[in-house]
């Protein structure tokens, strides 16, 4: 970690794609730092918390409440002078949107770089949205990393495009570039600008200004344009002129792999600056060629560009790509992929025939058994889903479940998620559904996504008096994305004051407040009773430490955990604790018939003790 | 030098996958090649399968290889090895750990975990080196349960045909491992690489 701020240029290491992110805006002396996190960018957020509260790093981090303050404060660190870089994934894009396109009419001072990492094939995320369209329809310079070094390199110089185009640019990645280690050079560092704060009447978006500020952005995209033509980003490296193939970001490193494979020689462009486009190089590039293949994820974003450009210019060259259907259109990329559209294109065969190794799997598949992701053996969550299920035995209820770890309450035996959308829409769908249907509505939502987006929809309640039950699952963090401090809690690093989301709720105009220790099941099961038969909004915090982050921080201090056992002398075999809890440090022994507790796994949280009805669980530490 | 060799290291979240993927990918980088790794966080990691790509050599790009193109699969749970079996090429080699951490779907079906010897012959369709070795068992035996997978990393140097030197891999866990751990590390290594020598 030490090493992202060393000024040691010519240095060779290895680094993952976010944290080249970050080593490329230290080098370009960046001073502000925000993000709210998610994955695939967290380690962005993440980096620069460590770098300011550990390594000395005298730049300013925050860990906003969510995508849009983030960017606004970013935005404001840039109006003062300096240059700032905001990260977020995708979606959390949608989320700052609003201040995203009218931050490209007022323009900026200090560089300022918005970095949205996408997850093509949503290996954590709600959808798979392309954000490229983004650049598109804010109008906004964009930047594609294919691999680390790219992430270094694009980030120094992405705040350079954006002071001379006075405009906030795009770095977008995805998935495979953000969490994938490559090899970097380290480049020198920069000096950090000086503050200061122009007073611009342009930054005032009222109509009669907002109209002059549009014409002012068409005129910088013009400007950018020129970049693109002659940035080093954009690069054709020419060779076999009878395919022609252009390419950006990860699938890039996808083709380059997939020509080795395959053993063609084809001539690339690679844009690195994929917005506006270079149109003459493409042009040019599409001219000296006989045919042109676009290697892209998801929506044929270049490709219908690039048959524009084609059109425009009157060149008959063929273009290939998800117009015939090469390419997929959904989930990302892969060698294979690549190598399949060049097999189609060239008539060259793949080296392996897949169908004969498909054969073969058939009978290995009868042994594999799914292992989704679960709730960790000890989380919290865990038993306040089981007491809502006690507490609801035998009702038809609705259940609106929300983003983070929580989310998998909606596999079995809970089942607990009518509807899961976006940030904060357990509780917003629930205003809906409630005022139309007779049954109990709860919804579930943890501390930081409460923080985040919940807190309008609760109001929203509150005013027009919804029937429903609101339960903050309060872990302390924001668990999912790697245990960033939540604005609710005092653990990880905090610069103000930590809020406390009972009096929150009650400020919202709440007045049935209840507050529980999940770990306490018989009280919890009670409150949930209470709290749903109750009339009008009602809010439930059930809080207790995530158990992940307690176990880390107990293995750290050498601290022992203390497992739970089943007495085989005890337990009837009734399989209740499976049934209903299912933590996964549960194995049931089909020789005895009886449960047993997978010690490498238990984390002691003694709560399945409380779900036995013949009392046959208990602590290690107890027998002795 | 090797133009490419490509790793895939699979096992249960949580079980140290990463650690020796980035173990790996350290010695590699000081071996003097380029090293791409993947891998994926969030949602997936939850005591889920996980799975991370590793590859090395002096032609890397993509960060995931294609099936029945890997060198190497380094399995730290035995479904696990076995789900991603089709990475690996025939005459390429597997290191697996027979620890089972039984997914709790078993459980709720009431199912039997798949025999050792089933599981083995299965892969040797897919593979003809395939050594398995009880690493968590050993990591017990060493007081620490947790370096089961520096245990299987020791196995892997041995048999895996890995471009780089064990000494380098032992300088990076030095790198990697809290300094009260390194011992403990460097043994389970040890024991490790000399299990599966013999064999
Ligand atoms: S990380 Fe924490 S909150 Fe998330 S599943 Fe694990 S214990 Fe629960
Ligand atoms: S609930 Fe108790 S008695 Fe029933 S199977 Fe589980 S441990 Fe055994
Ligand atoms: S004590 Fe029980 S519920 Fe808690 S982690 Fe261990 S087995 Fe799971």
């Amino acid at each position: 970690m030490k090493q992202i701020l060393e000024d040691d240029v010519g240095k060779k290491t290895l680094l993952m794609g976010n944290v080249a992110i970050v080593r490329g805006a230290i080098e370009a002396g960046v001073s502000f730092a925000s993000t709210y996190p998610g994955t695939p960018a967290s380690e962005i957020g993440d980096t620069f918390a460590a770098l300011s509260s550990r390594f000395g790093w005298t730049g300013y981090f925050e860990y906003s409440t969510n995508e849009a303050v983030a960017l606004e404060a970013a935005a404001g660190a840039s109006f003062a002078g300096v240059r700032a870089i905001c990260s977020m994934k995708h979606v959390g894009a949608n989320v700052a949107a609003d201040p995203l396109f009218s931050l490209a009419y007022t323009g900026i001072d200090g560089g300022l770089v918005v970095v949205s990492a996408d997850d093509p094939s949503c290996w954590s995320s709600q959808n798979e949205q392309d954000n490229r369209h983004y650049a598109v329809h804010a109008g906004l310079p964009m930047l594609e990393p294919s691999s680390s070094q790219d992430a270094v390199e694009m980030t120094r110089s992405a705040f350079e495009i954006s002071e001379k185009t006075r405009e906030p640019v795009l770095l977008r990645t995805t998935t495979r570039i953000a969490h994938t280690y490559g090899n970097v050079v380290l480049g020198p560092i920069q000096e950090r600008k000086t503050p200061y704060f122009e007073r611009r009447i342009s930054r005032v978006m009222v109509p009669s200004n907002a109209r002059p500020a549009h014409l002012r952005l068409l005129e910088n995209l013009k400007l950018a344009k020129e970049l693109s033509e002659n940035s080093k980003f954009n690069k054709t490296s020419m060779s076999d002129t009878e395919l022609g193939i252009i390419t950006s970001g990860i699938s890039y490193a996808y083709t380059l792999d997939a020509l080795r494979w395959l053993d063609i020689e084809a001539s690339i462009l690679k844009l690195g600056m994929s917005y506006p486009l270079p149109k003459k190089m493409i042009s040019n590039f599409i001219e000296s060629v006989e045919k042109v293949l676009v290697v892209e994820e998801l929506d044929p974003w270049l490709e219908t560009q690039i048959r524009a450009i084609a059109q425009v210019n009157a060149l008959n060259t063929p273009v290939y790509g998800k117009e015939q259907e090469l390419l997929p259109l959904a989930f990302e990329l892969s060698t294979k992929h690549v190598a399949l559209a060049l097999s189609k294109v060239t008539g060259k065969p793949l080296p392996i025939d897949y169908t004969m190794t498909n054969e073969k799997f058939e009978t290995a598949k009868e042994l594999l058994v799914s292992r989704p992701p679960q709730l960790c053996a000890g989380c919290p969550h865990r038993a306040s889903f089981y007491a809502i299920k006690q507490a609801t035995k035998g009702q038809e209820v609705y259940v609106g479940n929300d983003i983070g770890c929580y989310a998998l309450g909606i596999a079995p035996p809970f089942h607990l998620g009518d509807w899961l959308v976006c940030m904060g829409a357990s509780v917003g769908i629930a205003c809906g559904t409630a005022q139309i249907v007779d049954n109990p509505v709860i919804a579930v939502i943890g501390d930081s996504t409460f923080f985040h987006a919940g807190i309008p929809a609760l109001i929203n309640a509150v005013q027009n008096n919804v029937n429903f039950t609101l339960v903050v699952l309060d872990n302390l963090t924001t668990a999912m994305t790697g245990h960033q401090p939540s604005p609710g809690s005092k653990l990880g690093d905090m610069r103000g004051t930590a809020i406390k989301i009972d009096e929150l709720v009650r400020g919202c105009g709440v007045k049935d407040i209840y507050k529980t220790d999940p770990y306490k099941l018989e009280e919890t099961i009670q409150i949930f009773e209470d709290a749903i038969k109750q009339d009008g909004p009602t809010v439930v915090i059930a809080r207790h430490v995530c158990a992940l982050f307690l176990d880390r921080m107990k293995r750290k201090k050498g601290i022992k955990i203390t497992h739970s056992r089943v007495d085989p002398e005890k337990c009837e075999g009734c399989r209740t604790c499976i049934d209903e809890f299912s933590c996964v440090a549960f194995v049931w022994d089909t020789i005895t018939n009886q449960m047993m507790i997978e010690e490498v796994l238990c984390d002691g949280c003694g709560v399945c003790i409380n779900v036995c009805p013949c009392g046959a669980i208990y602590k290690e530490e107890a027998k002795q | 030098m090797t133009e490419e060799f490509n790793v895939l290291i699979a096992g249960v979240g949580g079980t140290g996958v990463l650690t020796i993927a980035h173990i790996l990918g350290s010695s590699a980088l000081s071996t003097g090649l380029q090293v791409v790794q993947s891998e994926l966080h969030g949602m997936s990691q939850r005591g889920g399968s996980v799975s991370t790509h590793l590859r090395m050599g002096t032609h890397i790009y993509g960060p995931t290889f294609p099936e029945g193109t890997g060198d190497l699969l380094v399995g730290m749970e035995p479904i696990e090895t076995i789900r991603n079996i089709e990475s690996v090429r025939y005459t390429g080699v597997v290191v697996f750990n027979t620890y089972e951490i039984r997914p709790l779907s078993l459980s709720i079906l009431k199912k039997d975990y798949p025999s050792l010897d089933l599981l083995i012959q299965e892969m040797k369709q897919f593979c003809q080196n395939v050594y398995s070795i009880d690493a968590t068992k050993i990591a017990k035996e060493l007081g620490a349960p947790i370096v089961a997978n520096i245990v299987l990393l020791g196995a892997a140097m041995a048999k895996g045909s890995i471009p780089i030197d064990s000494e380098i891999v032992i300088e990076e866990i030095k790198n990697t491992v809290p300094e009260r751990f390194i011992d403990l590390n460097v043994q389970a290594f040890k024991t490790g690489f000399e299990a599966v020598s013999k064999l």
